[in-house]
This record gives C-alpha cells, sequence and structure tokens, in this order.
C-alpha cells in the first residue's frame, strides 16, 4: 500500500477551487496534491461540499450536471489519510473439497469435486471455480487395460480488475491522481441524482473515473469451461512386450463481456464487447513398450509415434457507443459494430524411442531420440524445412549402492545428463498478409502487416548439460540435492524490431544463441525425528544467469526483446533490451544529465537536464533466491512456516514515477518555502573544460519534484527488488483418538493458516513481486499501478475418513 | 498393430503447405483497399499530429500541461509529435500500390495517383526531418532494413525525386488509355483530372519551398500558364471527417481532459484580433468564464510553475469535437495554391497578380474555414493589401498560416522558410529559447538503423536546430 504525504491537498502552487471538475475551477482540471496546506482550518469549495439548489435540494459540488454551475458552499480542506485503505475491504476466500476413492475387483476410481469462491480486497471483484474430477480405470481382462481421466473445470468472475496505467485501472485515479484531500467515502455514491445510469459523480471530469464507478459499473467478465482428460488401453503380451494407445483432449471455451457505462471518460456514450476465445488440443500417441531384466541388468525400450493437433480461435465484436444506457448489447449499437476474429492452426508430427538400461541397481542410463515435423514451420508452399530431430543421453550412479562409503554416508548418487530440445514457433510465421483497417465511410482498408515473414525459418535448438548429486547423511537426517546446468539456445526464433524506414517494424528470424546457467541446491535437516517431535528444516536456493552469446548480424547494439510503456508513449518506456555477452533482464531507460563523477548536472535556473541517450538501469533478475522452510510436529500440534529470500534484481515503478509527480507520495511532503535546491553541480567553467561547483540555485518544491519523478525518466523511479518475507505461517491441530469416531484412520484437521504476514524491503510503496503487461507480453521488472496485495489469515478443516 | 498405428499418422508433413496458410488474412488486396487506406491513414493522423504538436509548434495552441514538447523537448511529446513512422508506413502501402499498378495491367490507371502520392508523402517527411531514408528505405520485405538516408536536396531535385515523381504521376495519367475507373479514390472520387491539378498544385509548392536553391521561375510560369491547378474549393485535395466513429476526427474521442490541454495561444490570439478575423471564433470558444471574451496564453509555459483556471482561457472550437463533420483532412487546397502564387508574383518569381491572387487566397480560406468572410476585411480592414504600410510578403504568408491550421506542421515549416508570421520565444524554453527548425529522429532510428544514422551528419547529431538544406537563411 503507497505510503502518501497528508499535508497538502489537491491543486497547483499551492491554490485550489472545485467549480466543475473540468478545468471551470482554479486547478481543478487535474488532480495534483500541489494545493493548500490540509488541516489549517481553510475553507474551500470542493467535489463533496453542498450546493443548494433552488428547488430547496441540496446535492454535491460534483453534481455538476444536476446543479449546473450553482455556488458551492465551500467546507473544510482536511487530510483523508485512509482514503485508499479504506477503499480497500476485507476480501475472503472459501474453498470445499470433497474426494471419494475406492477400489473393486476390477480396477479402481477416484472423483473429487472443489469449490473455490474468492471476494477480494477490491470491491465489486471475484472470482469463483468449480472443478470435477474423476479418474478410472477398468481391466476387462487380465491383459487389457482401460484408463481414462477427465476433469472438467468451470471458472467465472462477474469483474476483474483492469491493470496498468490508464483510467481503467482504479490505481489511475486512487494513487497516481487521488489528491490527498479527497474522501473516498463519498464517492461510493457513484451516480448524479436523478443521472443514474447516465451520468457518474466524481471528483474530476477530465480524466478520472469514479473508482466505485469503474469497479461496480464497468465491468470485465469471463467465464470459462474447460475440459480436458484422456483415455487410454494397454494391452500386455506378456512380460515384456506391452503396447499403449492413447488419446487425450483439452477443450476450453472462455466468454469475456466488457461494458463501459455512459459517462466513463475513454467512453463517453458507453461501449460493450463480447469476446469468445475458444481452444482445442489433442495429442493421440502410439507406444510399443518392451522390458527385461536378468543378472541384475534391467532394460526398457520404448518406440512411439505423436500427433499433436491444435486449434486457437478468436471473436471479437464490439461497439464503442450505445443507443441506450444501461443496455449491453450489441443490438443497442449507436455505432457500427465492430468485428475481429482469428482462427490458428498447428500439427506438430513425432516419432520417437527412449532406451534406459540399469546396471545391478548403480548405474543407470537413458538414451533418447525424437523427430518432429511442425506445419509452423512450412511455408504455403513448402514443407521441406518442417523437420527436425533432437536426441538425448543421461547417466547416474548410486555410489552408495557400489562402494563401501563411510558409515555417516547413506546415500550417495551422482548423476549427468545431456539433452536436446528442438523448438518450433507460432503459426503463420513464413508469410505476410495484409491486415483490414479502419473502413472509411463503410468501405474496407487494408494496411500491409508490419513483421516481415520469414519462409526458410529453421527451429530452435537448445543443447544441455546438467550435472548434479543426491550426498544425505546420518540415516537421511541431513541432505543436500545439487545440480548445476549449463543450457545453450541456438536459431531461436525471434521477431526482431527493425527500423521502420525499412517500411517494417519487426522482422522474424533465427537469430540469437542465449546460454543460461544456473545452480540449485535443496538441502535438508531433521534434527529430530522422533514420533512424538519432529523437525524438518530445508533450505531452497536457486541462481541463474542467462547471457546472450551472439545477435544476428542485422543488429548493430542493442536487441530489443519487450518493453512496457506508458500508454503508446516511445519515450515513456523501459526497454528490455541485451547486448552480445549481456545479460538477459537488463532494462534500459533515460534519466537527467550527469558529470563524469556521477553527480546531477543542475541547468542556471536550478533544474535537471534531460539526457536522452538510453543508459542501463539494471537487470531485473535477482541474484538468487533462498526459500527456508520448516515443519514442526508435536504430538497432535504441526507447525509450518516459509520464509522467502530474494537478494537484488531493479524494479521500475511507475506508481513512483506517476504518484510522485501528482504530489500524493510520502516523498514529496517536505516542501519547504524557500524552495528545493537540486543536488548536484554546476558548470562554471567552459563545455570543455568544466569546472563543478554545487548547486545552490532553489526551485519551487512543486516543480523540483515533478521534474525528479517525470514518467519520461526512468532512472530515478528505480528500486532494488530485494525482499524478506515471512510467506506462510500455518498451525494445525489434528483429533486421532484411540476409540470412537476419530480412531482408526478417520482423523480430522483444524489449521490455522497466515500468508504474506509480513515482508522488509526497501520499496514503501507496494509489493515488491512484480509483472506488467504490455499487450499480450508479461514484462518483469516493472510495477505498472499495482494493486495492494492482501495478508491472509485462513482455517483449514480437513476430515479424512 | 505398431506399424499400423504409424501408417495412421501418414505422412509426416502431409497439408502442411495448407496448414500453415494464414486463413485469416489475405496475401494480395485489390489496389483500391491501399489507395484508401493510404489517404485515409494518413490524413486522419496528420490531422491529428497536426492539432496535438503541429499547432504548437506553429503557436496555434499553447498545451497547459504534459507540455514539454510545447517547451521545444521535442524528443518529449506527451501527444504525437513523431509522424516518423506513419509517414513510412503509408509509404511502403503506397509502394505495393505503385508495384501492383505497374505489374498488373488490370491496376495501371493506379500508377499516377501513387507517383503523386509518394512524391506528396516524402515531401511532407523531408521538409520535417531533412535528411532521411528515401532510395533504400521501405525494402525490408527483401531484407534491406537499414536503409541508408539521402539528402534532402537529392530527394526533391534528382530522379524518382519529388519533383521527377509529380512529373511522372502526370505523364502516366496523360498515358493512360485504359477503361478501368480509379477506385478507393476518397479525394476525387476517381476524377483522375482532380489529380492532374492536385499534382500541379503539389508542383507549385515544391518550387517555392526550394526557390532559395533552384531556379524556379521557368517552370512556375510553365504550370501558371496551364491553368490546370487547383482553383476552386470543390477541387481541393481532402476529405471529409465524420460526425461519428469510426470516422470523426480523433480528439472527438478522447477524454475532455485530453481535449482540455490545449488552448489559445498569445501568438494566434494577438494575431487574429490585430485582423479582427472571425475565425477566431471556429478555432477557438469563448473563455467560459466571460462568453464575450477570448484569452490566449504563451507557448511553452512550466506547468509545474504555473496556476491557472481553464475557464479563463479559450479552448479550441466545437469543429475538433463536438462538430468534426464540418472539418476536412487537408492534403492541398485551393487557398494554399492560391498564396503560393502570390507569394511567387509579390517575389518577382511570376509574372502575375500578386494582390489578386492573394484576396482569392483570403476568400477560399474563409469559405474553406466556414466562415463569413467580413465585408471590410479586403477592402479597409488591416488586412486589406498593404494597409498601412504593411509588407505585402507578410500578409500573404500570414493568411496563409492562419488558414494552415490543423494542416501537419505546415504553419511551422513555412514559418521556417520565411519568417512570417513571426512566432515567440516561448514562456519556459528547453531549447536555449531558440524557436526548433526541424523535427529529430525518433529514437527508433538511434536504435536500429544506427551506422546509417551516424552518418546522417548534417543535422548536426540530430539538433532540432540544424536548418533542413532549402532552409536558407
Amino acid at each position: 500500500m503507497p505510503q502518501f504525504q497528508n499535508r497538502y491537498g489537491q491543486g497547483n502552487s499551492g491554490v485550489f477551487e472545485f467549480v466543475d471538475g473540468l478545468g471551470g475551477g482554479t486547478n481543478d482540471n487535474i488532480t495534483y496534491s500541489w494545493g493548500p496546506a490540509l488541516d489549517r482550518g481553510v475553507q474551500i469549495a470542493q467535489f463533496d461540499s453542498p450546493v443548494r439548489l433552488a428547488d430547496g435540494r441540496t446535492v454535491r459540488g460534483g453534481d455538476v450536471a444536476v446543479h449546473g454551475g450553482a455556488p458551492i458552499v465551500a467546507t473544510p480542506f482536511v487530510a483523508h489519510p485512509d482514503n485508499l485503505s479504506d477503499f480497500y475491504r476485507t476480501g475472503h476466500t472459501i474453498s470445499n473439497n470433497l474426494a471419494l476413492d475406492g477400489a473393486y475387483e476390477r480396477g479402481h476410481y477416484r472423483i473429487s469435486l472443489s469449490d473455490f469462491r474468492n471476494v477480494s480486497i477490491i470491491p465489486g471483484t471475484d472470482l469463483e471455480r468449480q472443478n470435477l474430477t474423476a479418474r478410472l480405470q477398468f481391466r476387462p481382462l487380465t491383459k487389457l487395460e482401460f484408463n481414462s481421466s477427465i476433469q472438467y473445470v468451470r471458472t467465472q468472475s462477474d469483474n476483474r480488475p483492469a491493470g496498468g496505467y490508464g483510467s481503467e485501472n482504479v490505481n489511475y485515479s486512487l494513487v497516481a491522481w487521488g489528491p490527498r484531500s479527497l474522501d473516498t467515502d463519498v464517492l461510493r455514491d457513484y451516480w448524479q441524482p436523478g443521472l443514474e445510469g447516465v451520468q457518474q459523480y466524481s471528483f474530476n471530469y477530465t480524466f478520472f473515473d469514479n473508482p466505485y464507478f469503474i469497479l461496480l459499473e464497468n465491468r470485465n467478465a469471463f467465464q470459462r469451461d474447460r475440459l480436458f482428460g484422456n483415455f487410454s488401453a494397454r494391452y500386455t503380451f506378456n512380460d515384456q512386450w506391452s503396447l499403449t494407445a492413447r488419446t487425450g483432449l483439452d477443450l476450453s471455451n472462455e466468454d469475456r463481456t466488457f461494458r463501459r457505462h455512459f459517462s466513463s471518460n475513454r467512453f463517453r456514450n458507453g461501449a460493450y464487447a463480447e469476446h469468445d476465445v475458444g481452444y482445442r488440443e489433442q495429442n493421440t500417441d502410439v507406444l510399443l513398450h518392451f522390458r527385461d531384466a536378468w543378472q541384475g541388468f534391467e532394460l526398457d525400450f520404448s518406440l512411439g509415434g505423436n500427433r499433436f493437433d491444435q486449434w486457437a480461435r478468436s471473436r471479437q465484436t464490439q461497439t464503442v457507443a450505445l443507443a441506450q444506457p444501461g443496455i449491453f448489447s450489441l443490438a443497442n449499437a449507436a455505432a457500427p459494430i465492430e468485428a475481429f476474429s482469428f482462427d490458428g492452426r498447428k500439427r506438430i508430427n513425432s516419432v520417437f524411442a527412449v532406451a534406459k538400461l540399469g546396471i545391478k541397481n548403480q548405474l543407470f542410463f537413458e538414451l533418447t531420440g525424437r523427430n518432429d515435423w511442425s506445419s509452423a514451420l512450412a511455408t504455403p508452399t513448402s514443407a521441406d524445412g518442417a523437420s527436425f530431430f533432437y536426441p538425448s543421453a543421461s547417466a547416474s550412479w548410486v555410489v552408495s549402492n557400489s562402494l563401501q562409503l563411510p558409515q555417516s554416508i547413506s546415500f550417495l548418487q551422482v548423476r549427468a545428463n545431456w539433452a536436446q530440445v528442438g523448438n518450433d514457433t507460432d503459426p503463420y510465421q513464413t508469410s505476410g498478409v495484409f491486415v483490414a483497417q479502419t473502413p472509411f465511410n463503410s468501405q474496407p482498408t487494408f494496411s500491409a502487416q508490419d513483421i516481415i515473414a520469414n519462409g526458410s525459418l529453421q527451429p530452435e535448438k537448445t543443447s544441455a548439460i546438467e550435472v548434479g548429486g543426491d550426498l544425505r547423511f546420518w540415516d537421511d537426517r541431513l541432505q543436500f540435492d545439487l545440480t548445476y546446468y549449463d543450457a545453450l539456445s541456438q536459431n531461436q526464433i525471434i521477431a526482431l524490431p527493425v527500423a521502420i524506414s525499412s517500411g517494417f517494424n519487426q522482422q522474424v528470424v533465427n537469430g540469437s544463441e542465449v546460454r543460461s546457467r544456473g545452480l540449485e541446491i535443496v538441502a535438508g535437516v531433521r534434527p529430530f525425528v522422533g514420533p512424538k517431535f519432529s523437525w524438518y528444516s530445508g533450505f531452497n536456493f536457486s541462481r541463474n544467469v542467462t547471457t546472450v552469446e551472439d545477435l544476428p548480424d542485422e543488429i548493430e547494439g542493442r536487441l530489443t526483446l519487450a518493453y512496457s510503456r506508458v500508454y503508446d508513449n516511445v519515450n515513456q518506456t523501459v526497454w528490455v533490451q541485451v547486448e552480445e555477452g549481456g545479460r538477459i533482464g537488463d532494462l534500459y531507460g533515460t534519466g537527467y544529465l550527469k558529470n563524469e563523477n556521477g553527480d546531477f548536472v543542475i541547468d542556471a535556473d536550478g533544474r535537471f537536464i534531460v539526457d536522452n541517450e538510453l543508459i542501463k538501469l539494471g537487470n531485473y533478475n535477482p541474484d538468487f533466491i533462498l526459500g527456508w522452510t520448516n515443519q514442526l510436529h508435536y504430538r497432535n500440534w504441526d507447525l509450518h512456516f516459509l520464509f522467502d529470500w530474494r537478494q537484488g534484481g531493479i524494479l521500475v515503478s511507475r506508481t513512483q514515477a506517476l504518484a510522485g509527480v501528482g504530489g500524493q507520495l510520502i516523498e514529496t511532503e517536505d516542501r519547504p518555502a524557500e524552495g528545493i535546491v537540486a543536488d548536484g553541480v554546476v558548470n562554471v567553467g567552459s563545455v570543455e573544460n568544466p569546472v563543478w561547483e554545487p548547486n545552490t540555485t532553489a526551485v519551487s518544491p512543486e516543480s523540483y519534484y515533478r521534474q525528479f519523478y517525470d514518467r519520461n525518466h526512468e532512472e530515478n523511479n528505480t528500486y532494488n527488488a530485494t525482499y524478506f518475507k515471512l510467506r506462510e505461517l500455518s498451525l494445525a491441530y489434528t483429533f486421532r483418538r484411540a476409540v470412537g469416531f476419530f480412531s482408526g484412520g478417520r482423523q480430522l484437521r483444524i489449521s490455522l493458516i497466515g500468508r504474506n504476514l509480513f515482508a522488509f524491503s526497501e520499496i514503501p510503496h507496494f509489493d515488491p513481486e512484480q509483472l506488467a503487461v504490455q499487450g499480450t507480453q508479461f514484462v518483469s521488472g516493472i510495477e505498472d499501478m499495482s494493486y495492494a496485495t492482501s495478508r491472509s489469515v485462513g482455517i483449514k478443516v480437513a476430515v479424512q475418513f | 498393430m505398431f506399424l499400423a498405428g504409424l501408417l495412421v499418422l501418414g505422412s509426416c508433413t502431409q497439408d502442411f503447405e495448407a496448414l500453415n496458410t494464414n486463413p485469416n488474412a489475405p496475401v494480395r488486396v485489390e489496389a483500391e483497399l491501399l489507395l484508401r487506406q493510404v489517404i485515409y491513414d494518413y490524413g486522419d493522423e496528420m490531422a491529428y499530429e497536426g492539432f496535438v504538436a503541429g499547432n504548437l509548434l506553429g503557436q496555434y495552441f499553447t498545451a497547459i500541461d504534459f507540455n514539454l514538447f510545447d517547451r521545444h523537448s521535442l524528443t518529449e511529446p506527451q501527444f504525437g509529435g513523431n509522424p516518423w513512422p506513419t509517414l513510412y508506413r503509408n509509404l511502403r502501402d503506397n509502394e505495393i500500390l505503385l508495384a501492383e499498378a505497374r505489374n498488373n495491367p488490370a491496376a495501371a490507371v493506379y500508377e499516377g495517383p501513387a507517383l503523386i502520392l509518394k512524391a506528396y508523402l516524402s515531401a511532407a517527411l523531408t521538409d520535417m526531418y531533412g535528411d532521411v531514408p528515401y532510395r533504400e528505405a521501405l525494402r525490408g520485405g527483401e531484407g534491406l532494413v537499414t536503409a541508408a538516408y539521402d539528402s534532402q536536396e537529392s530527394i526533391y531535385t534528382e530522379p524518382e525525386g519529388i519533383l521527377d515523381n509529380l512529373e511522372k504521376g502526370l505523364a502516366a495519367i496523360a498515358a493512360y488509355e485504359g477503361t478501368a475507373s480509379l477506385r478507393g479514390d476518397i479525394l476525387f472520387g476517381g476524377d483522375l483530372r482532380g489529380w492532374v491539378r492536385f499534382a500541379q498544385s503539389l508542383r507549385i509548392k515544391a518550387l517555392l519551398r526550394l526557390s532559395d536553391r533552384i531556379e524556379v521561375a521557368t517552370p512556375l510560369q510553365a504550370i501558371y500558364e496551364s491553368g490546370d491547378f487547383i482553383q476552386t474549393n470543390a477541387d481541393n485535395a481532402t476529405f471529409d471527417f465524420t460526425d461519428r466513429q469510426p470516422n470523426n476526427f480523433r480528439m472527438a474521442n478522447l477524454r475532455a481532459g485530453d481535449f482540455n490541454l490545449f488552448i489559445l495561444s498569445a501568438t494566434t490570439e494577438d494575431l487574429l484580433q490585430d485582423l479582427n478575423d472571425p475565425r477566431l471564433s471556429t478555432f477557438f470558444r469563448p473563455t467560459a468564464n466571460d462568453p464575450t471574451a477570448f484569452r490566449g496564453l504563451l507557448n511553452g509555459p512550466d506547468a509545474s510553475q504555473t496556476s491557472i483556471s481553464v475557464a479563463d482561457f479559450s479552448l479550441t472550437g466545437r469543429i475538433f469535437r463536438e462538430a468534426t463533420g464540418s472539418l476536412d483532412a487537408n492534403f492541398m487546397t485551393a487557398w494554399e495554391t492560391a498564396f503560393l502564387l502570390a507569394e511567387a508574383a509579390e517575389r518577382g518569381l511570376l509574372p502575375a497578380d500578386a494582390q489578386a491572387w492573394y484576396e482569392t487566397g483570403v476568400e477560399l480560406a474563409f469559405a474553406y474555414w466556414q466562415t463569413e468572410l467580413p465585408a471590410d476585411y479586403l477592402s479597409t480592414g488591416p488586412a486589406a493589401y498593404g494597409a498601412n504600410g504593411a509588407d505585402p510578403l507578410e500578409q500573404i504568408l500570414t493568411q496563409k498560416w492562419i488558414a494552415n491550421l490543423l494542416n501537419g506542421y505546415e504553419g511551422w515549416i513555412e514559418y521556417r522558410r520565411t519568417g512570417f508570421p513571426q512566432l515567440r520565444t516561448v514562456a519556459a524554453s528547453l531549447n536555449d529559447d531558440r524557436i526548433p527548425v526541424r523535427l529529430p529522429y525518433p529514437a527508433d532510428e538511434e536504435a536500429l538503423n544506427n551506422a546509417n544514422y551516424l552518418r546522417a551528419t548534417a543535422t548536426n547529431g540530430n539538433s532540432v536546430n540544424a536548418p533542413v538544406w532549402w532552409d536558407v537563411d
């Protein structure tokens, strides 16, 4: 939750008066908190101050469409320090689970049913999920076995909150632009009287929508049905040979609807969209299996063929204006109905073989080979490049089964493997098309796609070496599992950004070579293992560094892998870029000019100087992640806690940039009348021979902070993402008795579970675990007007009988 | 049984060609669809660019917040301010259209218009940025993704350049003997004579623009004597926006706050008030606090040190928001041509009646902006030709500047060429109190076309203060 300043309220340059929230008052066009000091007994007309109408009614200042500009009676200008925390509510989640299983003469079954209902801390948002699973096994003959598994999941929500920067996200109007004098409680009544369904009531009508109006009226609902499962038949010829045929299906359909009411800032006449997303995947394989064992040797061999088919489908129809307010149907459209559709199709055929050999339970070898043919690598005229082969080999040695080791070592295994994996791409990357654009007077227009297709795409190939060991001491009371890996991905298929002066902005190429190295260590210790008291403490350490070893020849300098920007503004963009030899995850942005000593260079007016050169802000990846889990058991009590430590990495914050410029954050609380002298140096020498002296020129606090946090320059809005968290703490009590109901296998377990109970981080305003969304892509290392995360406390009851 | 299983899988790549053929979009389209796209997209984008950025550089509007661009830090626009991608996208689609016209006899009628549009778009590009990728540009499909920069001089004057393409376009139209009609032409409804007049007006414009660099009198006179240029508003190269989506002017759809950021500039307020020019109330609204008053603000205020009530200033007019059906996307007009001829005559480049063309230009411009011309405007008012010792050249260019509001960046471009009307030093300049004389190349060029970008040295390190070739002081 952001930490706010609460000394100054809405306005600019220390003055404010609300007249219509459209710029008609003093500084009421935008909702900065650079206004008058709060809680000083000053009376100012505000959006919630009363207006007396001629007919004797009293309405609010913001009921502009009702009072039509009648004078607003000034009211005390006071701080509302809890206006954001009061906006959030206590959420709750109820989850129920029921499972039945059993066996009969010719098979067994398991059926489970679960129901999950979440009411979010964000008003007006929820999530529900029901899950039904059935697993059946049936053996009509001793040599013939059928297995099937089917799962149905229904997920739905009446409203999911919007993310990112802009007026669809309530954090835009509550955090970035929610002035500290704003009483959010008043906003609960979000229609202007007599104009219900037509005109919202808000503290501003230029940019910002009432957050309750956004969440309770402008809803984004969805309903998703997913059915997946498989059916297999296995015939066992004899002890050595068997044949399995299996087919699996994954079918989902999601209906999304988007409702926008009249008077929304971006949709003044409302809007409505229906979006159906369908997906179907079918996977069929046939596998011939052989196994045999003799004199301590075990051989296991399989030969198989597979066909994978994928269909993706999207249909969106929408209108950006409604005829009648509040009726969300395409039949109520007041603007032409726009339709967008996409169908995607892909098939991969494969043959593969796996051979495993075990020697005296000490040495184990495995060899695999697989050939895939992917339609995504074919062009509309040729399928020549569609085939690719990839093998793997691995070996492990259980040393403790072969050699006499010191008694303290209870288990030792070392392992090594080498594997290649081939990969195709999304369909339709091998030929270019024309894309429909906005029709003019209902007549169609088409433009060439901006991406240069590639008719000779090669498959991607990753070759990985992994070595590891499992070492345990004293009857496994102390154990270590180490893995080191080094994977090289070649021929990566990337959409390379190219200069639009080429006529295109992306080019599909087989390009970069990326190496990923990492170390994972899992360690466990059991200081106590008694039946009454036991304690297990486990550590999970991981570190990964991914570097780019080679870039396509076309690239001069850095390759842009992704970006995150405010709206579509090129200058308000954080770039995920990499150069040859550089580490994946490097973020680039701009800052203000610094001299060779790293001091800010200040101009004669006391201001920072824009430097448009992209600089490396840091890397979003952590240096390492360490998890520490503990399980203590004492008689019927179980205590579990989990700490997470993430070291290093950076996070670029939009909340800080926007709410900093807006004057909302605690960092902007200090506003001395004499102004602020920026910490930096001025050049009193010449351009060629600079002489640096400390800056002494003050600028107004508003001017200082607005420049310092300006969203065009990310350097000042970058945090270290290190954190230490108590992620989970639970305490459980289990009822078990020798006699009575809770005897035998029956038991009742009651747990108290807390999640996200506390965190240490240098970031005062939000949870350091963040992801931004750009288009359909997730971008790490960016905080983009995030919602508060919640601390949760729950009770779980489990009965087993 | 296992072998049978493999056979079921069939040939490993059977139907793959069909499977990976995109069913969602065509691999080639009718010429008509591209022509309509280029005209509509460019017209729509440039009118928006004109409003949010061109009108700031031309000092028609002042932006009161999020206005680093208005303070002349041109690399930090909040809205628009970077027409480069729009120009190259449309040049690309136009190039595909041109190739289709040349390769497919059934589409030959499109060759002339495509050449004229190519010249038009290329001029817009180089007039704003100076040297730009031209001859190697738009060839990404052939694998050339880093295009070298060409000098503005060669883009305008050498073969396959702007002047050459205008003449070739005219020749293609003259030589066309087919009967196929030009479809998708939302400027002239398929009338090839309209394209001839459009091309000739563009030649006049290009020649004037280069008049400090090359000899223009002879070709100007030839065009003038043909009489075949845009002379009436009915012949204008424009299309109409609508009142409702999706073809209304984009400012109509933005939030009130975005619209409210743009107010009357002090430059325009003073110029139009001094001329008693009623177009002030076409372009702007009276202040909310005083319905009889128009009030502007000097460009480039430091928003963090300015405290204003929008109600004290003039917002932009209804024609840009509530009534965009009355607004045109402007490619070339009769009044622009008339003012060009008046200037040429006044400067002795053309034997013609400067005053007559000036007055024709003013009348056409008032009609274009749907504002009644006051009876005394050209006779006894301050806009009368040479009134009170006024410099006729300044009057011609001032009148053109007024009419050029919303015409992309034209008001600012002509100021750079002629110095008229006198624009002002902005309130809180981020460019050393200088008015920029070119747009900076976008950051994408520096990042993605670096070697060529670094060789484009005429801009003095991408400076906004480096004049383009035709800009001779």
